[in-house]
């Protein structure tokens, strides 16, 4: 009776995934963003969920928590529609990965569960080319940004969470520029927000 | 010294019996409804107060803990022994050592 | 109508709504994950927005007896907590419904310790069912910002004046950014007036609040609470619908999604609902005939409604987020049972206790739950209970 029950939940895992791949795609994006403790991906989230809302787009961001610390690994996410939606799960199959940290492709797979013609956006130095030994690059669209750079020039500090969002929204076009500036400017009144602004357009210029 | 008056609607509380529909919600009984019970007769001391030396401090009036001590016109202190179960905290905390606990002898 | 939007945490929706109410009195003490709720609005205090009096306590009973204390005044008084708190509130939430106190409690639902954890699970507001309390779950950041306000006016009405608590899950809600839509203060104040007090702890009236009762009257007070739990049910219909006219969003006691011509129903609560609903359209465009049913008042729990709206399903799939050792079923599914038990034409039920500690049980695996009641009904078991999500 046992055996049998597996087999059959098996089958309808088999069913599940083909599925999944085609019901959701059409209409939510779900976004993932590495980062490590303190560089800020959980803000990332959040204005990238304020910058939909604002837009008239339904979003469910969140990061997840656990045991905090400066420098440990840290994931958060941003669930984004522009119909309303009532999903409530952790992002496991993202459409889109972006990698704050550099560091984290030695440490973390950060392309784990990427669908197919998904978009990863990574925070690095070197040739895009170079990026292949760290995730499969056949069937993603993957783009590469100097973002610690541009956050240590603009900014002052080796923070690239919002750079790494101007890169994302130049390359997939989720909120519009317009939207992500004004939630910076709104989060971050006065100086800092203004060097974080040039550093997303900066970043929204660079990529490539 | 005036004798503590039990309120009517606490006789009907005890007496009438009230069912669900009739009661005032949140158990919330009539006031002043200790004076129904007489507790002093449970004690086996009893506070004898020498005025003279008492200093209207207060002290024993406001540690007793069943409010059987009253203050007098004079601002003396006072013993309504139809409450006083005899603790003796009011004798433990009399500044002017006026409060004496003797036994009840029946 | 022109509606106005904002980007809110769950957290935040309760404060902001809090914030809109503008309680007289508020004694919270902070617990992961409702932090949040008490910080934002010691902030509005700290900034002047609103007059209330915030007392910061030492402990959760000392904010739930802050809470009694000033509610028997006759003031409007709000508190928010979680998992161990609320465990340590629980001798004084018997006392705040015996004393028939409208206080209104934001839980943000969160697993019990041992181990120590700090996410989302609902375990501790579903053991405080027997405490007389008005319980509510919500689903989204947008229910946590509307039954804020609605939990004001249940607890109120005088037909209830009974406690009301609404939880929303840790982490997943209650730190979740969201879309919602707002209400301005005329709106929240023509909705909600100022709190009518008959009788009030004040030197004016003399009347002794909280005495020994023994034999003689404690089971007439008792009953007087069961027949505030009755009208509770009536009133909160009636709130919710004139809320639903307010807002133009429908708010009901049961959610039914798509349960009209379903041959098999989900039922769940809170965020679980959400993930459900998720489930049935992917159910659906599979071809299967299913439904979803959220339960939004747990207590009083709606047995007729929920047997009206489960009336001709052939099983049902009860998704429990709590957990309850050596019990015949889930939580919820005990009450269903109960609910259900000798009427015509009800299904047979199969709970399941997942997602503790912020497990997720994510969507394919509640569809692999789903197939497994199927599979329960079609061999003639009446009533199943398992635990899923977890390592064997």
């Amino acid at each position: 009776m046992n055996t049998i029950f597996n087999l059959y939940i098996f089958v309808c895992r088999v069913n599940l995934y083909y599925n999944t791949m085609v019901i959701s795609l059409a209409e939510i994006m779900d976004v993932r963003i590495n980062g490590r403790g303190g560089q800020g991906a959980v803000t990332a989230s959040r204005l990238l969920g304020e910058a939909a809302i604002l837009e008239g787009q339904y979003v469910h961001a969140f990061p997840s928590f656990g045991p905090e610390r400066a420098g440990a690994p840290v994931t958060s996410f941003a669930r984004i529609s522009a119909e309303p939606f009532t999903e409530k799960t952790e992002v496991y199959e993202p459409h889109i990965v972006v990698v704050i940290d550099p560091t984290l492709l030695e440490d973390v797979p950060v392309a784990d569960g990427l669908r197919a013609e998904g978009t990863i956006v990574v925070n690095y130095d070197g040739l895009k080319e170079s990026l292949m030994k760290y995730f499969d690059t056949t069937h993603v669209n993957f783009y590469k940004v100097s973002g610690s750079k541009i956050a240590i020039e603009e900014i002052g500090r080796n923070v690239p969470n919002l750079v790494m969002l101007g890169a994302l929204i130049k390359v997939t076009r989720i909120v519009s520029l317009e939207s992500l500036i004004k939630v910076t400017v709104n989060r971050f009144p006065g100086i800092l927000g203004e060097k974080n602004v040039s550093a997303i357009k900066r970043a929204f210029e660079e990529v490539e | 010294m005036e004798s503590k008056k039990v309120p009517k609607e606490f006789n009907k509380w005890i007496k009438e019996k009230w069912g669900t529909s009739d009661l005032p919600i949140g158990g919330v009984v009539p006031y002043h409804t200790a004076y129904a019970y007489k507790t002093g007769d449970w004690s086996a001391f009893k506070a004898i107060i020498d005025k003279s030396k008492c200093i209207s401090c207060m002290n024993c009036y406001y540690f007793c803990p069943d409010a059987a001590i009253l203050m007098d016109d004079e601002l003396k202190a006072d013993c309504d022994l139809e409450f006083c179960k005899g603790c003796g905290i009011c004798a433990k905390h009399c500044s002017a050592d006026a409060i004496e606990m003797r036994r009840l002898t029946r | 109508m022109i509606k106005q939007v904002k980007g809110m945490t769950g957290n935040e929706a309760v404060a902001w709504a809090a914030k809109l109410v503008n309680p007289d009195v508020i004694a919270a003490y902070p617990i992961t994950p409702q932090t949040i709720i008490v910080e934002r609005y010691s902030e509005f205090v700290n900034n002047g927005e609103v007059d209330t009096s915030f007392i910061p306590v030492e402990s959760e009973h000392s904010a739930m007896s802050s809470c009694v204390g000033a509610s028997l005044t006759g003031a409007r008084v709000f508190t928010a907590s979680a998992s161990a708190g609320l465990a340590l509130m629980y001798e004084i939430l018997y006392v705040a419904s015996g004393l028939r106190c409208p206080i209104v409690l934001a839980v943000a639902n969160r697993a019990f310790s041992a181990p120590i954890n700090i996410h989302g699970e609902c375990t501790d507001q579903l053991v405080c069912r027997d405490a007389s309390w008005v319980s509510l779950f919500g689903e989204s950041a947008q229910e946590a910002y509307d039954e804020t306000i609605m939990s004001f006016k249940i607890a109120e009405h005088p037909d209830v004046l009974l406690p009301t608590m609404f939880g929303i899950e840790g982490f997943i809600v209650t730190h979740a950014l969201e879309r919602v839509e707002i209400l301005s203060k005329s709106e929240v104040d023509s909705f909600l007036p100022e709190r009518d007090v008959d009788l009030k702890f004040c030197p004016d009236e003399t009347n002794t609040f909280g005495s020994l009762v023994l034999q003689d009257y404690y089971m007439e007070i008792k009953r007087q609470q069961e027949e505030a739990m009755t009208n509770a049910y009536r009133v909160t219909k009636e709130v919710m619908e004139e809320f639903t006219e307010l807002t133009g969003r429908t708010m009901e006691i049961l959610e039914k999604y798509k349960l009209d011509d379903a041959d098999y129903a989900i039922v769940s609560y809170g965020a679980t609902a959400g993930n459900a609903k998720a489930v049935v359209d992917r159910l659906r465009a599979k071809g299967e005939k299913v439904g979803a049913l959220k339960i939004r008042l747990f207590r009083p729990f709606p047995s007729l409604d929920i047997y009206k709206a489960l009336k001709g399903i052939k099983a049902v799939t009860i998704l429990d987020r709590s957990v309850t050792f050596g019990s015949p079923g889930t939580i919820v599914q005990n009450d269903l049972a109960s609910a259900l038990y000798g009427r015509e034409n009800i299904p047979t039920l199969h709970g399941y206790i997942n997602g503790l500690g912020g497990r997720v049980l994510t969507l394919p695996e509640i569809e692999e739950v789903y197939e497994m009641s199927k599979h329960y009904n079609e061999i003639n078991m009446s009533s199943t209970t398992d635990w899923v999500g977890y390592r064997k």
